[in-house]
């Protein structure tokens, strides 16, 4: 739960903001190339009108007696009437030297150097400025090869942009419109689509938190096929609580009367020990009642520790746990006790290092339940022994000299509650059943067999962890 | 001996207190942690029984309080915790030994006693264990009022399994404890030296015995 808490991105708005921020890019970059493609349409149209203008140009220099004559063609001038709100201007120079037109049109950019004959040289253009207004400038150099050494004639012929102006302006609103149109409909579809995308996980929510805390049926919604894993989990999730619940209830209700009967059984010797008049009498009933207490203490100490694996069960990672060590460890921790009951624990670990995935809790309480419940039954002065193989599998063994179990009852010891033959099964009746949960729980086998020459022989046979070891 | 019994529950305070006070000890009996450190300031005590479970302040702080003040007095911890975690953290506040309740009373007798002999044994260094008797400073042992010759490594490897009694102690920690480290004793020499001891002990209330694969375990039987 921790984990969770803390940091809390919106999701909504982060991928609102992303897809927003590259839909925004994509429509700047879209209107910049349509800005600049806009001005050369424009330019390349009116272009063509100042290249045949200028061209005509070029032929009208005609060399005369009294030097070079410039006598410019009206039709020249009739193709840039075209463009009507747009002055022209021009200059005409011969080898450097200003010869009519506007002589303070501005000085044109060095040409770029060329490999045609200066006889059959197209004009280049060229922005620039003049009189405070943008001005579009077609420049032609050209050679009069009527007299020698040749004249250099440099026209150049320029226009203001309005005509140009007005044209980018027609092919780049109609453009920007519709990338505004598509930017704004593609937001407004994002927003949607996440919105949609992440209603279900609100609806999911709000359904949860209207549920009553007793409330454990699944939880049915319309949300959509895509989102259907995470209802199957949750539900999945519900049905095992329900399951928890009711085992746990099932539970409850056999230890409330599990701890009934030994109460019941406190209360009756002790009013019989209270009303005895024979101080004999009275003497083994008082250790009737101290029995009782002891055989009480047992049911809710096995009690907790069943509630307490279960919930170690659901909650506890098994992590790699070395047999040998931790049956040496039990052993250890129940020898004294055996030993007041005049029963000896022998200990033999196997040859190599037994490691098994495990709970160390669960584990102990299993060997615990199992090496007590062999010394309970062993005969006084006599040993119990607990071994350990490491073929074919990690096993443990615990052997006793006890009265043994007979065929028809080694499967009913391991049930919850079950006393069958009372001279063997003084306990709580539910420490095998722990033993086998806790087996169950790490995948191991429990198998009661006879000892030789008597008493009981039990098995714990663990899965093979090759690689763990 | 003198005992404070603090714990809360009056029916098990007061069973407690009378058996100890049957068993000759001059019992008193505190149901409140906060009256108890305070009483303690004033008092002493050989021995102090404590629930963890109290009104006013906690077993553990009580606990903790004498500790602050540098008292030896010993203390045993009486608590319904069965966690192997608890335990260690009693041990680590000090607390001598602990029992987990329900108990019968020949346990509680039992710790009392080795806790009170533990404490005596620091100021006499005489101790007795049933007919045995162990004298520290003149290094003789007798049982039953008759001298047992002890060589010096079996009296000291007595002197072992007296001050944990009731314990596995395993081969390795015997040799660790009975030879220095430039001796390099044979594998088997810790077995030899028990049963040498053990021979010489016959007769004793002290039993040695012998788990396989576990170690050994000194116990004094009741007589």
């Amino acid at each position: 739960m921790n984990q969770t808490r803390g940091y809390h991105p919106a999701l909504r708005r982060r991928l609102l903001l992303l897809s927003g921020m590259v839909l925004v890019g994509l429509a700047l970059l879209a209107m910049g190339l349509m800005i600049s493609y806009s001005k050369k349409t424009a330019d390349r149209s009116y272009d063509i009108m100042l290249n045949s203008a200028i061209l005509q140009m070029a032929n009208a220099v005609r060399r005369t007696e009294q030097g070079l004559n410039v006598d410019i063609p009206v039709s020249a001038f009739t193709t840039l009437a075209l463009a009507p709100q747009d002055r022209v201007f021009y200059r005409i120079s011969i080898n450097g030297n200003f010869l009519t037109g506007y002589r303070s049109l501005p000085t044109p950019p060095p040409r770029p150097p060329s490999q045609r004959q200066l006889t059959l040289q197209q004009p280049d253009f060229f922005d620039a400025e003049f009189d405070g207004e943008p001005i579009r400038v077609a420049r032609l150099i050209r050679l009069n090869t009527e007299r020698l050494p040749h004249d250099e004639i440099q026209i150049e012929l320029a226009q203001t942009r309005l005509a140009r102006q007005q044209l980018a302006d027609d092919i780049l609103y109609p453009a920007l419109e519709l990338i505004l149109g598509l930017l704004v409909s593609a937001l407004l579809l994002l927003w949607l689509g996440i919105y949609y995308a992440l209603r279900p996980f609100a609806l999911i929510a709000r359904a949860l938190a209207r549920r009553r805390p007793r409330d454990l049926t699944p939880l049915s919604l319309p949300v959509p096929k895509e989102t259907l894993p995470l209802l199957n989990t949750i539900n999945h999730f519900i049905a095992r609580q329900q399951q928890m619940l009711s085992r746990l209830e099932a539970r409850t209700s056999v230890a409330a009367h599990q701890l009934r009967t030994p109460l019941a059984s406190l209360r009756a010797l002790s009013e019989n020990a209270r009303d005895e008049q024979d101080a004999n009498k009275q003497r083994v009933q008082l250790c009737g009642l101290i029995e009782q207490c002891d055989q009480l203490a047992l049911t809710i100490d096995h009690l907790l520790n069943q509630a307490m694996l279960d919930h170690r069960f659901h909650s506890q990672e098994l992590i790699p746990v070395e047999l040998n060590a931790l049956v040496r460890k039990v052993c250890l921790a129940l020898a004294v006790p055996a030993l007041q009951r005049r029963v000896a624990l022998s200990f033999e670990a196997a040859d190599t290092p037994l490691w098994i995935r495990g709970d160390e809790v669960a584990l102990t309480q299993m060997l615990n339940n199992l090496i007590d419940n062999a010394v309970v039954h062993s005969p006084p002065d006599s040993q119990v022994e607990i071994l350990l193989r490491e073929a074919p599998e990690p096993t443990v063994l615990i052997r006793d000299r006890g009265p043994g179990i007979t065929t028809a009852e080694k499967e009913k010891v391991f049930e919850r509650f079950y006393r069958g033959n009372s001279d063997r099964y003084r306990g709580s009746g539910l420490g095998m059943a722990i033993a086998r949960d806790v087996a169950e729980h790490h995948g191991a086998r429990i198998l009661l067999r006879d000892n030789e020459p008597g008493g009981l022989q039990v098995e714990i046979h663990f899965e093979s962890h090759r690689s763990l070891s | 001996m003198r005992i404070l019994v603090i714990e809360d529950t009056t029916v098990l305070g007061e069973a407690i207190a009378d058996r100890l006070q049957k068993l000759g000890h001059g019992t008193d009996l505190i149901g409140n942690g906060r009256q108890a450190a305070d009483w303690l300031r004033h008092q002493r005590v050989d021995l102090i029984i404590l629930d963890l479970n109290l009104p006013g302040l906690g077993g553990e702080g009580v606990l903790a309080e004498l500790r602050q003040r540098k008292t030896d007095t010993p203390v045993l911890i009486l608590t319904a915790r069965n966690q192997i975690d608890d335990r260690i953290k009693l041990l680590d506040l000090g607390a001598d030994d602990y029992l987990t309740k329900p108990f019968d009373f020949g346990e509680l007798e039992a710790r009392v006693r080795a806790l009170l002999r533990r404490k005596q044994g620091y100021a006499s260094n005489i101790s007795e264990h049933g007919n045995l008797v162990f004298n520290r400073d003149a290094k003789t042992v007798t049982i039953a009022h008759q001298p047992c010759l002890l060589v010096n490594r079996e009296f000291r490897l007595l002197e072992i399994f007296l001050g944990g009694l009731e314990r596995v102690m395993s081969k390795e920690e015997l040799t660790e404890k009975l030879f220095n480290a430039d001796e390099t004793p044979s594998a088997n020499a810790i077995e030899l030296y028990v049963a040498r001891l053990r021979k010489k002990l016959a007769g004793s209330s002290v039993q040695i015995q012998t788990l396989r694969g576990l170690g050994y375990v000194a116990r004094v039987l009741p007589a």
